[in-house]
């Protein structure tokens, strides 16, 4: 996945435009950072990656950037 | 564990549904709230049933053989066996199974056996079932499901300020032997390991239900008592759920779009899709809309498929339809077999 297309799928995740976006922006600070998102976030990487999460390394997040960091093979 | 079947049919499914219906708006102390309102738009919360206080299962489903009885869609005499699906029981003894058998009356010959299963209690029975009716001849099967864990139990109930998915339904299936010789194909898989991803820790011998458990339970869990680790079911489902499935169609030598309906348990909208997408399935083909419209009932939910959704066709002729029961265990338990037409596919709203 480019960084391009991982912005996208979290833009989709937060309901945000993805110019709305950065990689430093704390996810606590966009409103929609929560449980549904964490949930979409585990079926994006099941998807893309075939990979199965745990909640716990997704909460660990603080960042969008985090976020694109984990969504990786 | 796989299993093969042979001339046996579901004949007929009735659903059992409390009076009272909730919808998320009314209930919930801030459905305006963007978390709220995501649940409902994408988890899938809409309306639900919930019983009355006191009311317990066996009243439910005797409620459902009466009108059985009554409409001549089943005579007591043709009973066999009964078995019970369910978590939701009345005592610890006597089981639902016998409360059934005192009440209608039933003869000492018939078999009565109840199971503690949860999410895939009504495809687990449906094995159980199964299994008796070799031993059947032209006797009929009963299989009960169904939970109340959602009980109103009181009257003046604060809105809640964790939205609830649960609902409570009561649902009873008439399985029978048949001369035709279509073949069932089912597989049950069970991950002990994982089994306190779902919970329901108070109530049984190691930690017993006191007052004060109850009343915090009632006011603050979003399911009575149930402790889940979201991510670990959802990861469990689409992992183990679809390799499955695939091993039923090697079996039967079926390819995937032969199927007609995939009758799941409905956790939620949002898992039932991703769960089409990874088989390539269209939305069309899995009706995923019962923890929307009555609420998710663990045990009750793939009969509540029926009734609610697919009445009209399966009482109109025969469909390919493919069963996965899964969850608490963890455990997931799924049938391929042919389903209609059915004697009877029906809801009644009933006084509790």
């Amino acid at each position: 996945m480019t960084d391009e297309q991982k912005l996208e799928e979290i833009a989709n995740v937060l309901e945000m435009e993805v110019d709305e976006l950065n990689q430093e922006m704390v996810l606590d600070d966009t409103g929609t950072w929560d449980s549904v998102a964490v949930l979409s976030v585990i079926a994006i990487i099941n998807e893309k990656f075939n990979k199965f999460p745990d909640s716990k390394d997704i909460l660990e997040c603080n960042t969008i950037g985090d976020l694109m960091a984990i969504m990786s093979e | 564990m796989l299993f093969e079947f042979e001339g046996k049919i579901i004949s007929g499914v009735l659903s059992v549904l409390p009076e009272n219906e909730y919808i998320f708006e009314e209930e919930n102390i801030d459905p305006q709230d963007i978390k709220n309102r995501r649940l409902k738009r994408i988890i899938g919360f809409g309306k639900r049933r919930r019983v009355k206080a006191d009311t317990t299962l066996s009243e439910m489903l005797l409620y459902g053989m009466r009108y059985l009885m009554d409409h001549d869609m089943l005579q007591k005499e043709q009973i066999g066996a009964i078995v019970v699906s369910t978590l939701s029981q009345d005592f610890l003894l006597p089981q639902i199974s016998m409360i059934l058998h005192g009440e209608l009356g039933l003869s000492p010959g018939v078999f009565c056996i109840d199971s503690p299963q949860a999410c895939g209690g009504f495809v687990v029975g449906l094995l159980e079932a199964f299994m008796l009716l070799e031993h059947m001849q032209d006797r009929k099967v009963i299989l009960c499901t169904g939970e109340i864990f959602n009980r109103r139990t009181n009257p003046n109930e604060p809105k809640l300020e964790h939205p609830s998915f649960g609902g409570d339904i009561a649902n009873i299936a008439v399985l029978e032997n048949t001369s035709e010789h279509h073949k069932i194909y089912a597989n049950a898989y069970s991950d002990g390991s994982q089994r306190n991803a779902l919970l329901i820790r108070d109530g049984g011998f190691k930690y017993p239900m006191t007052e004060e458990k109850l009343k915090a339970q009632i006011n603050h869990s979003p399911i009575m008592g149930v402790e889940m680790d979201g991510s670990a079911v959802f990861n469990f489902v689409q992992k183990e759920v679809p390799p499955a499935i695939e091993e039923l169609l090697e079996m039967s030598k079926l390819q995937m779009d032969e199927i007609d309906y995939f009758l799941f348990h409905q956790p939620n909208k949002f898992m039932l899709q991703k769960l089409a997408e990874k088989l390539g399935v269209p939305y069309s083909k899995i009706p995923m809309n019962i923890t929307e419209e009555l609420g998710n009932s663990d045990s009750g939910t793939i009969p509540a498929v029926m009734t609610f959704d697919l009445s009209k066709q399966l009482t109109e002729k025969q469909w390919k339809c493919c069963l996965s029961g899964f969850g608490g265990g963890l455990s997931w338990t799924s049938m391929l077999m042919d389903i209609g037409p059915l004697d009877f596919c029906e809801s009644i709203d009933s006084p509790f």
